[in-house]
């Protein structure tokens, strides 16, 4: 697992809910991130509804989200996997919803808590996070923040592709 | 320095003493898994080539979104499912016919209070109701326990909330659930543990506690502890010896207290689109319905019943109205029977179907259609979340139900009372 990630932010509000980053009809496409990911945020980002890989193709790797990001109460791992599937590899919020955290580190996605985060950033801007000291730069504007830095238990699932993976690799 | 019931359970269940914002290995001691997830869950285990289930009796396997299924693909889940129970030994598979919805189920006598009970579903904060550790988890979190018989959890901060007073004639712990939901906006609950006391609620019945924990999921709590008593042994089927009835210590921190009086809740709904939109009800008064719904983990038992029953019995449904009426648990509806409610829900015309969380999630029979207004006593109104995006939910309690079922519109239970 690389210490930092840089990539391309894409920003959204407050309140983006699960069913937002992956609408219910798409769920019995199974836990199948390239399935899911032809689909991801269709419910954040009017211009992708209906439109295959839509927002895949916008080649955006960070999300930048306000409050409670993936709320709605949804313990499922689908709006994660969506995103996986779209080639999100990292997430930074105000604040997440407790489902969207834990099946982010589950799945091995790294996710920075960052409180200012949103105003921080735009859809567009280039992004450098250290991960394990949680310091995030904005390339574009030159200007910092501090996140919550992961700890290693979260870096290790990263780094396996998810607690399942580093569980297999443990157990071999 | 004191601990909360959550850290006294936690520190249990990890064999030392926690603080919050650890994170921890946690011995699960009961397991919930429900059809929707299962056939995730189970692949996810089988991904990690175990041969066996550490502990398959504290595993309880419920069919409850899509019983009996209406499509083919629910039908296949279910084999899949059954295969699975059969080989790996889960014997706490409930066949239909002995099912019900699952968060019922784990507490009618399968959760003890101090435990650590953990399900694939938001609403699994419901056994808290019975003083147990309880919160929503993911798939990959269900196998993992079934793999090994721990998982990782940060140790929540917790929220003191002491309930004073009893609720008026009329007022339901619905009522007071959405009390309790106005305390603070649900950002302040995130991660958090919510631990309720006080005179008021040792005066509740186990059913109502229920109904409380159940909709703490709606406030982004992650759990909802109440203090268990000699009801709460009584319901889980328990004596002293088996389970532990865990109090906080006198200095327990708590990062903040809240209070409510009881006497003092009005009835009160959760308007559309959101269950954090709570108001009185007087507000929606006339507001005409098409169907109400009674039932669901949340208000599906027979106390529930039985409060519908104070206003439907001797009348009639409106015309205009379906009244559907769900048992959470095939218990429920054998005792509804032997009591007589059945009989009378159905000479006010209901329709009674057999227990599930039918359209509670949108993924069962009753739907409602483009327009058409519902008042529910589930646990959340999403915008389509009760079947057509251009249709509402109101939430409330059993008599909101009833009272707006016989008069064709939202109208105050009290008229009725």
């Amino acid at each position: 697992m690389k210490d930092t990630i840089r990539g391309k932010v894409f920003c959204c509000g407050n309140n983006i809910t699960a069913y937002q980053i992956i609408a219910q009809n798409r769920w019995n496409l199974g836990l199948n991130e390239s399935e899911l990911g032809k689909w991801a945020m269709e419910g954040a980002c009017p211009e992708v509804l209906n439109v295959e890989y839509g927002f895949r193709d916008k080649g955006c790797s960070i999300i930048v989200a306000g409050e409670d990001f993936g709320g709605g109460g949804k313990s499922i791992e689908h709006p994660i996997a969506a995103l996986q599937g779209a080639g999100i590899q990292l997430l930074l919020a105000d604040s997440f919803s407790r489902y969207s955290f834990r099946n982010a580190i589950n799945r091995g996605l790294p996710a920075i808590s960052c409180p200012g985060i949103s105003h921080f950033a735009k859809t567009g801007d280039e992004l450098e996070a250290e991960l394990k000291t949680g310091r995030i730069h904005n390339l574009t504007t030159g200007t910092e923040i501090q996140g919550v830095p992961l700890p290693d238990f979260v870096l290790a699932f990263a780094e396996s592709g998810g607690m399942l993976a580093y569980y297999r690799n443990q157990a071999e | 320095m004191g601990s909360t019931i959550t850290e006294k359970i936690l520190s249990r269940a990890c064999g030392h003493t926690i603080h919050p914002g650890e994170i921890v290995d946690v011995a699960v001691d009961r397991l919930f898994i429900n059809d929707f997830q299962g056939p995730i869950v189970f692949t996810q285990f089988e991904s990690l080539n175990r041969k066996k289930i550490v502990h398959p009796e504290r595993i309880l396997m419920g069919l409850d979104h899509r019983v009996p299924p209406a499509d083919v693909k629910s039908a296949n889940n279910h084999v899949y499912i059954r295969n699975f129970c059969e080989k790996y030994g889960i014997e706490n598979f409930t066949e239909i016919g002995r099912h019900g919805i699952g968060h019922q189920q784990m507490v009618e006598h399968f959760t003890r209070p101090g435990e650590v009970s953990l399900g694939t579903d938001s609403h699994a904060t419901m056994y808290g109701g019975l003083g147990a550790f309880s919160c929503g988890i993911t798939s990959s979190d269900a196998a993992m326990i079934m793999a090994t018989g721990k998982l990782w959890l940060q140790v929540p901060r917790c929220i003191r909330l002491d309930i004073t007073g009893e609720l008026k004639r009329g007022v339901t712990a619905k009522d007071l659930s959405l009390a309790m939901i106005r305390l603070a906006p649900a950002t302040f609950f995130n991660y958090k543990a919510l631990e309720i006391g006080g005179d008021g609620v040792k005066k509740m019945s186990v059913s109502s506690r229920l109904v409380l924990a159940n909709m703490a999921a709606e406030m982004n709590i992650k759990c909802c502890l109440i203090e268990a008593d000699e009801k709460s042994l009584e319901f889980a089927g328990c004596t002293a010896e088996e389970a532990e009835l865990i109090r906080p210590d006198s200095d327990a921190v708590y990062e903040k207290h809240f209070t409510l009086d009881a006497s003092e809740v009005e009835p009160l709904l959760a308007f559309p689109h959101n269950a954090d939109q709570v108001r009185p009800l007087r507000e929606a008064a006339g507001l005409p319905v098409n169907q109400v719904f009674l039932g669901s983990c949340t208000n599906g038992r027979i106390e529930d019943i039985e409060q519908a029953l104070e206003i439907l019995d001797g009348r009639k449904v409106h015309r205009r109205v379906r009244l559907i009426v769900v048992p959470a648990s095939q218990a429920i509806l054998l005792e509804a029977v032997r009591k007589g409610y059945i009989e009378k829900l159905l000479m006010a015309g209901a329709a009674i179907m057999t227990p599930s969380c039918a359209s509670c999630a949108g993924a069962g029979a009753g739907l409602i259609g483009d327009g058409e207004r519902a008042l529910a006593t589930t646990n959340r109104n999403f915008r389509g979340r009760m079947g057509s995006k251009e249709s509402e939910v109101f939430l409330g309690s059993a008599y909101a139900a009833a009272a707006a079922a016989v008069k064709g519109e939202i109208c105050d239970p009290r008229e009725f009372l």
